[in-house]
């Protein structure tokens, strides 16, 4: 699954560690989810989303495969 | 949380002096395999160190002490530390011959069992990576 995490962060002026503490995880997690290393919870791209005010479908970009 | 940390620092140096001075004080002759436990309690000593370190340097910064990737992180490494130290057990008891006493093989066991816990974690992060 791939993300616009790094991308909207940006448009946001967000460094790594501010977004994390606006969604309460660790600076780390945000690395791994901006790499698409790892696929959040629900609860965790919801709040991503929020914070961006965007769908989750326009934040987490779903494959197929 | 913060006096945890300290603590675990502390404990940490502590027992890497007490390393360097029981090694000062038998200098004379050192078997290998007690050379051998000696290094890998100065290595799961500083290890513990520098990681306290982090998390202290992480505390400052207002981050969470832990969240759902590092849970993540915590069950899959903990399953791979449990299997791994089973057949680490089964390999210590079945070359016990080659060690002088069951002290030894005990201490043996508890110190691999946390470089083994050091090492799942390792591992089940890259894990991660190529998922």
């Amino acid at each position: 699954m791939k993300n616009r995490i790094k991308e909207l962060r940006a448009r946001n002026n967000f460094t790594q560690l501010e977004l994390a503490q606006k969604v309460n995880v660790r600076r780390e997690t945000i690395v791994f989810l901006e790499k698409g290393k790892y696929n959040p919870s629900l609860k965790l791209a919801y709040d991503i989303s929020n914070l961006f005010k965007k769908k989750i479908e326009e934040v987490f970009l779903f494959d197929d495969d | 949380m913060k006096t945890k940390r300290a603590l675990l620092v502390i404990t940490g140096l502590a027992l890497f002096f007490s390393v360097g001075v029981l090694i000062y004080l038998q200098m004379t002759e050192i078997p290998t395999k007690i050379m051998l436990v000696y290094l890998l309690i100065g290595v799961l000593a500083i290890i513990s160190v520098l990681y306290a370190f982090k998390k202290m340097k992480e505390e400052k910064e207002g981050q969470p002490k832990e969240d759902e990737f590092t849970n993540h992180i915590k069950y899959k490494s903990g399953y791979y530390a449990y299997v791994a130290s089973m057949y680490m057990w089964l390999f210590l008891f079945l070359f016990r011959s080659y060690f002088p006493d069951i002290e030894t093989i005990v201490g043996g066991g508890v110190l691999l069992s946390g470089l083994i816990g050091f090492i799942s974690k390792t591992m089940a992060k890259r894990e991660i990576y190529e998922e």
